[in-house]
């Protein structure tokens, strides 16, 4: 014991110890460098790879070509060989597309995640909200391929039901619903949540006020969590810019655009990028990643934006 | 007219969260319906592609005269121990094939004729033609077109197997199921150490300062970037590493795994975190006044008490790695395979659905079939989620 201590409190093995506890925090500090450094490592390299079609001549059967950058946003066709490629209606119907499924999402999911913590019985609630967590945890191919299999044949009916020549369903009805039915988990949990957060003395001041508890649950709960919901809002629209797999299955890659009528295919930015990889060498490769810096800044400018809403209605008053 | 209302009011809640619930019941009723009547062992063992061999049995032994199983409608050749039954396949063509081959035949000892490599015949196998000879020369043939009871004739007829075509059927998804394995198995080898690292570094180490909370909220960002942009990323970078590295041609299971580490680091990273900031300071103060160093106290204390965290953070990751599909198409590729190795193509069971879904001719039935092994792992791990998180959360006192 004597010895042990010694050993202890010898000053060279102190020293030694206080060399170790630095090597291991400078072993530490460089990981968490490296993966902070991650994302600006990810736009370098997609931004280097994805302005080369505007910079870099490509040879097509012996011609040198580049590709036009304000073409590129402003254009409404894909694609016109040899070296036009327009993405202008791409990001419209992105933004179409996301749009019409909040408009099925939000009202969705906020009233399912007041059902489950507020106006159900408690089993059913806590099974209702176990079923939201499955949901959320199914993979997109799964939903792509329910996508293919159900969604496309029920917008089939309905467009025959008003006459109209649908491509077998695979329009941009069918990516709404898809996207819709997959950001409705993420949102509903993010506002159960916030629902679930809501002071009670905020509830009980209500009620006491003479509100009935559907008054309170309506226009002071939805209203005390709505930061919440805002925060699970802008996860879902975040979400459904990214997804591609599901939603590729179903848009049906439209050649131009943008496109409105809800029978009519669609093209998104995620889908470009997937459909047709074929080459992994060349101009039509490259361009993807063009797209790629789009979908970035798209994502990027839609945060920045929902952000500062989230800040003005988050403060109740 | 306020009761009615409100009686209204909830009624739209029920109704919407009866959406969600008819959505799930929909998914479930789809994908078990047309998946599951292909699910099976052969499934999950099972090559996807068909493969045509062309075996031989030259040797000649004693014949002894093997046991006949009895089987229903099958033709046996009490010579080699075989059983041959007439079928059908599924495009409805007439074929022959084995049903039972007896545990001390010979033919489960035959050679490749064209590679000379070993090989045995397994009952699901097809057979197409064979020729036997028997001691004196005389050739003896069976064709399938002919019915099970001409193959099993002319087998026990001859000694010795010149010719024998048989297709082992396809359709399995053994290669994507051990690729998804090995996918999990690498990202988690790579993404592990550095996400917890970090997750200690920022609850133990890092001064609360500007530099800090900037790399913090660049973790955080990482994890809203789309996978499909990972993708990209995979595609540029890691490919071209791995091909310098250990000489892979294209996209990789090794390009692929990297990919997914750098996709599930934010997630790891958090969930660390959120492990570390329950344990007690008390610990950590308690372990550094009875004179442990920092790197102890971090190893032997903070550690072991986080390891709930930390698994927690790999069944999430695991979770994510089955699921995901539009990195890996990028990342890796397309292609199915039947065997899993690190620096060749091959296809997570994800990207296998995507695969058959996104060809010529959709395949349904399989595709669902995949759909419902995944969804039963996914199901599995929120389960295990959950216990884990009931059994190692001793902090949590509120």
């Amino acid at each position: 014991m004597g010895k042990y201590l010694t050993n202890q409190i010898n000053p060279n093995n102190i020293k030694h110890r206080a060399i170790n506890d630095k090597i291991t925090k400078a072993i530490f500090m460089a990981i968490t460098v490296l993966c902070a450094l991650v994302i600006v490592l990810i736009v370098i390299f997609v931004f280097i790879k994805g302005i080369s079609p505007f910079i870099n001549d490509y040879i097509i059967d012996g011609i040198s070509y580049r590709v036009n950058f304000w073409g590129f946003l402003r254009g409404d066709f894909w694609f016109q060989p040899p070296n036009i490629y327009g993405a202008g209606f791409i990001i419209i119907n992105t933004m179409y597309v996301t749009l019409l499924a909040l408009l099925i999402a939000v009202p969705t999911s906020v009233f399912t995640s007041l059902f489950i913590s507020k106006i159900a019985p408690k089993k059913v609630g806590s099974i209702v909200s176990y079923i939201v967590e499955l949901l959320a945890s199914i993979p997109s191919i799964i939903y792509g391929l329910f996508g293919v299999g159900i969604i496309t044949k029920i917008v089939k009916f309905f467009a025959g039901l008003v006459n109209y020549q649908s491509a077998g369903g695979i329009s941009t009805l069918a990516t709404v619903l898809v996207l819709a039915i997959m950001i409705i988990p993420t949102i509903t949990m993010l506002s159960t949540t916030s629902i679930n957060a809501v002071k009670k003395d905020i509830i009980n001041g209500s009620l006491a006020l003479g509100a009935s508890v559907t008054q309170t649950n309506f226009k002071v709960v939805l209203t005390s969590a709505k930061s919440g919901i805002f925060a699970g809002v802008i996860l879902g629209v975040g979400r459904a810019l990214g997804e591609a797999t599901a939603i590729s299955m179903v848009a049906g890659n439209a050649g131009g655009g943008p496109t409105f009528n809800l029978f009519d295919t669609t093209r998104t930015l995620t889908t470009t990028m997937l459909l047709g990889l074929k080459e992994t060498l060349g101009l039509d490769y490259d361009i993807r990643f063009s797209v790629g810096i789009l979908l970035i800044i798209i994502i990027l400018l839609t945060n920045i934006l929902l952000n500062v809403v989230k800040r003005k209605i988050g403060k109740v008053k | 007219m306020r009761k009615i209302k409100e009686i209204l009011l909830n009624a739209i809640t029920y109704l919407f969260s009866g959406f969600e619930v008819l959505v799930l019941g929909a998914i479930l009723v789809y994908i078990f319906s047309n998946g599951f009547s292909s699910l099976s062992l052969e499934l999950l063992t099972g090559n996807y592609y068909e493969k045509v061999e062309t075996l031989e049995y030259t040797r000649q032994e004693t014949i002894k005269d093997y046991l006949n199983p009895g089987l229903d409608d099958s033709y046996f050749s009490s010579k080699w121990g075989i059983s041959f039954i007439d079928t059908e396949n599924k495009a409805g063509e007439k074929i022959v094939m084995i049903n039972y081959v007896d545990e001390y035949s010979p033919l489960l000892s035959m050679t490749n004729s064209s590679t000379k490599e070993y090989a045995s015949l397994v009952e699901k196998q097809v057979i197409t033609k064979v020729i036997l000879e028997d001691l004196d020369g005389n050739m003896y043939l069976g064709f399938a077109k002919n019915g099970a009871d001409s193959i099993a004739e002319a087998f026990d007829k001859g000694d010795i197997i010149t010719n024998l075509v048989v297709t082992t059927s396809g359709g399995g998804i053994r290669g994507s199921l051990l690729t998804t394995l090995y996918l999990i198995l690498l990202t988690l080898l790579i993404a592990l150490p550095l996400g917890v690292g970090a997750a200690i570094y920022l609850t133990q180490y890092a001064p609360k300062n500007k530099i800090t909370s900037i790399m913090q909220s660049m973790i955080d960002m990482t994890s809203g970037i789309p996978s499909i942009i990972f993708g990209l990323v995979g595609a540029i970078v890691f490919i071209p590493f791995m091909n310098n590295l250990i000489g892979s041609d294209g996209g990789s299971i090794a390009s692929g795994a990297l990919t997914l580490a750098i996709m599930l680091l934010p997630i790891i990273i958090r969930t660390t975190e959120e492990a570390i900031n329950v344990i007690p300071t008390t610990y950590r103060n308690a372990s550094l006044a009875l004179g442990a160093s920092s790197t102890q106290t971090t190893f032997k204390v903070i550690l072991p008490n986080a390891l709930g965290g930390i698994l927690t953070s790999v069944l999430l990751s695991i979770g994510r790695i089955i699921g995901e599909s539009a990195a890996l198409i990028y990342a890796v590729g397309t292609a199915i395979k039947d065997t899993a190795i690190i620096n060749q193509k091959s296809t997570s069971l994800a990207v296998h659905i995507w695969s058959l879904m996104s060809g010529e001719s959709p395949n349904f039935e399989l595709s669902c079939a995949i759909s419902i092994v995944i969804l039963v792992i996914v199901l599995v791990l929120s389960i295990i989620t959950k216990l884990v998180a009931k059994k190692l959360n001793k902090f949590e006192v509120e």
